[in-house]
């Protein structure tokens, strides 16, 4: 007769509330790279986005489960995620194929939402960044006279194309840019990773929803720029170096969005500061000694894995410092 | 409330019950008093219950609980129709006397307004005025006891007694009302307690509404109200570092009403709030009074589910036929809602985060459905009290609480009841 369980009321924040801030979020970028591209950016996201949903509703039915469970948006948010760092001109079959990689393999067998051991968006990038490298990091160049066609397959010979930051960084070369630029997304990227001050934006919202954990965001943010201060690369000196990193690939993107996600990252939260320092130093280094422009999808699934370790030990170690304080204290005032 | 502190600002849902006067019940049906538990059969049932149809007045002693000595007194005036074994839903059985309500008689106790009492006499009055702490239901005199310091102890100076009267919780302002009605007998109260454990230092602990606390304040001192931060749970009873001993506002106002007045206690005041009722209000009731009995008086939904407790730690309760026992100062009456089944763990860390014992109730979870029962004494879930402030913010509607409170109360070697127990 009871359906009542302590405690009788309960906080309004879903789990659907956060992940339905997480789409919200994802609006403005994708608008951001519409405005720059056409029609076809939001195309690519939408359609990964439905293919995601589609394979999570396939195997709900295959395990039993109710298609409810759709309503929960985690596979909505896998799938923005994966359909937000492609290039605006890759062909719309590739984040598709990144979705259902990141539901069908990474997310279901182990249980579905909440008990996924790896990021299904980090995984599914990190096999489409593998198999399609040439796909993924072939940026149209950003002219707001060109209008990319909507079509299924683009061919990349029609459009002219421009290598990310990344990769000129990666070449040694200068990218030449202005800071204004850096900060508008004036530059070739993928759709949700250029807009700088729209993904800063994203971090401000998301962490005043407290969907996501502002002690992640900025110890991660924080570690990146510091590793990027410190190890320019040549010929590029100074500040600009470290702005051209912070911009370059999905720095950004993964601070406010891949690393974030609640299932896979530590709950406790010094385990997240430290998860978040790990990450920016993995990230980077992958930046810089990786095979592809843009290794972070690598670093989180590594750090994946890591952080039940860091979440217990850093849990641990903070109540065995205390307790050595506590004691120590004790002994003083016994003295 | 403080940022980055554990905790959480729950909605202020009091309604307008703090506002008005405390409403005066008198039973109708049948009052039921716990005299034992079912386990303790061998033990002698009282002399007055062996004379059937007996004549009690309110507060004669009826019973002394062969558990920790405390009075049991008759709570109303009436006729003692004899011993009943009632089958609490939250409790298990217990043996109670059973009176019928008549008239209005009352018993007196021995009193003084000699203000000089010894430490030792104040305990004996608590304890033959069967006073209860009204936050958990023990006998006031037995905590008092526990709490005594020996004469003339330097950790005096160090420790603070509290009358709490902060009410953090959602619906429940029993101990707002008292204070309102009667402020100078409830610091009267609290200055005997004190005395009792020798204690120097001593304030009421409140979260009233601004306005009220300064009327409180002009009414009984600046000095003698603490005013604790709106969060629940309420970590900071006193400033500093002092040692905080609490007992309740409205066991403050019995025990000065017994020593000063020679009244006993034998009644409580009760919340009663809500969506099942038309408004939620503020009612002394008996002890024992039947609930279902209280809640009619109150107008309340019959299809309404109870709620024994207040909105974050209370339990539904499946009958209303049972006698109301100290302890319980809020009663919920809530309409059926739909079932909110529960979603796997997100892993936001919100549990991990509101923890005022600074726990890791998702680790504790987990551990539990992954019968890793060995590895929980790791986590040390019996520090642990039950606020249920986990369960609170859990955007999964995980009942999160409950599963650490069982992980606590075993110390987690309960679970391992599956390998055979060795004394058999």
């Amino acid at each position: 007769m009871s359906n009542l369980s302590a405690p009788v009321i309960r906080t309004e924040t879903t789990s659907r509330r956060m992940t339905m801030d997480v789409l919200l979020a994802a609006l403005p970028l994708c608008a951001f790279s519409v405005f720059n591209y056409g029609m076809r950016p939001a195309w690519v996201v939408v359609l990964s986005m439905l293919s995601a949903m589609v394979c999570e509703g396939v195997c709900c039915l295959l395990r039993r489960k109710p298609l409810a469970t759709l309503l929960d948006g985690s596979a909505a948010v896998t799938g923005v995620l994966i359909g937000l760092v492609m290039s605006p001109m890759a062909p719309m079959w590739m984040p598709m194929l990144g979705s259902a990689f990141a539901i069908i393999v990474v997310k279901a067998p182990f249980g579905g939402y909440g008990r996924n051991v790896f990021n299904p968006a980090a995984a599914g990038i990190a096999i489409l960044s593998y198999c399609f490298p040439k796909s993924m990091f072939l940026y149209p160049a950003i002219d707001k006279s060109v209008i990319l066609p909507t079509d299924f397959y683009l061919a990349p010979e029609s459009v002219i194309t421009e290598t990310s930051i990344a990769g000129q960084l990666r070449a040694g070369a200068n990218p030449g840019l202005s800071g204004m630029q850096l900060l508008t997304g004036d530059f070739a990227g993928p759709i949700g990773g250029t807009a700088t001050l729209i993904l800063l934006a994203c971090a401000a919202f998301l962490v005043f929803r407290r969907t996501t954990s502002l002690c992640m965001t900025v110890s991660y943010l924080g570690t990146c720029f510091l590793f990027a201060l410190l190890v320019p690369y040549s010929g590029v000196g100074g500040t600009y170096s470290a702005a051209y990193q912070m911009c370059s690939g999905y720095v950004l993107f993964t601070g406010v969005f891949l690393l974030n996600d609640p299932v896979t990252s530590p709950r406790y939260v010094i385990g997240r500061a430290i998860y978040g320092v790990f990450a920016g130093i993995l990230v980077m280094l992958l930046q810089h000694i990786g095979r592809l422009e843009a290794g972070s999808c690598f670093a989180i699934l590594v750090m994946n894995t890591l952080s039940p370790i860091i979440d217990r030990w850093s849990w641990h170690g903070r109540r065995r410092l205390l307790r050595l304080f506590r004691m120590r204290r004790e002994v003083a005032a016994h003295e | 409330m403080r940022p980055f502190a554990p905790g959480v600002a729950l909605p202020f849902q009091k309604g307008a019950a703090p506002h008005k006067p405390i409403a005066t019940m008198t039973p109708t049906q049948a009052v039921r008093i716990p005299l034992l538990r079912s386990g303790n059969d061998e033990l002698p049932y009282p002399a007055i219950l062996t004379q059937e149809d007996a004549v009690l007045a309110a507060g004669q002693l009826i019973y002394t609980s062969p558990e920790n000595n405390a009075s049991i007194l008759s709570p109303i005036s009436g006729t003692l129709s004899g011993a009943v074994v009632l089958n609490h839903p939250l409790l298990g059985d217990m043996v109670c006397a059973e009176i019928l309500p008549d008239g209005d008689r009352r018993e007196s106790l021995p009193h003084s307004t000699n203000q000089e009492l010894e430490a030792e006499e104040i305990l004996a009055i608590a304890q033959q005025a069967a006073i209860y702490d009204e936050r958990d239901g023990l006998p006031l005199w037995e905590k008092l006891a526990a709490w005594q310091l020996p004469p003339d102890d330097a950790a005096a100076m160090d420790s603070v007694l509290v009358a709490d009267a902060t009410e953090n919780d959602v619906f429940g302002s029993a101990s707002w009302a008292v204070l309102q009605e009667d402020p100078e007998m409830v610091l009267v109260g609290l200055q005997l307690a004190a005395k009792a454990l020798r204690f120097t230092r001593y304030h009421i602990a409140t979260l009233l509404p601004r306005e009220r606390r300064r009327a409180l304040k002009r009414a009984i001192g600046r000095i003698n109200v603490f005013t604790v931060e709106d969060e629940y749970p309420v970590t900071a009873f006193a400033d500093g570092q002092a040692e905080v001993f609490r007992i309740g506002a409205q066991a403050c106002l019995a025990l000065a009403k017994a020593v000063r007045q020679g009244l006993p206690s034998t009644d409580v005041v009760v919340t009663v709030a809500g969506d099942g009722v038309p408004a939620s209000q503020n009612v002394r009731v008996p002890y024992g009074t039947d609930i279902g009995d209280l809640l009619a008086f109150c107008h309340a939904d019959e299809d309404a589910t109870l709620v024994m407790g207040d909105a974050m730690t209370g339990l539904a309760c499946p009958t209303r036929r049972i006698p109301l026992l100290p302890g319980v100062t809020t009663l919920l009456v809530m309409r059926p809602r739909a079932i909110r089944t529960a979603q796997p763990c997100i892993g936001c860390g919100r549990c991990a985060a509101v923890c005022h014992a600074q726990l890791l109730p998702y680790e504790i979870v987990r551990r539990l459905e992954n019968m890793h029962y060995e590895r929980l004494q790791h986590l040390a879930p019996w520090e642990c009290d039950g606020c249920g402030v986990c369960s609170y913010v859990c955007p999964s509607m995980r009942p999160v609480a409950v599963d650490v409170i069982r992980a606590g109360e075993t110390d987690g070697t309960l679970f391992f009841n599956w390998e055979g127990d060795d004394s058999e």
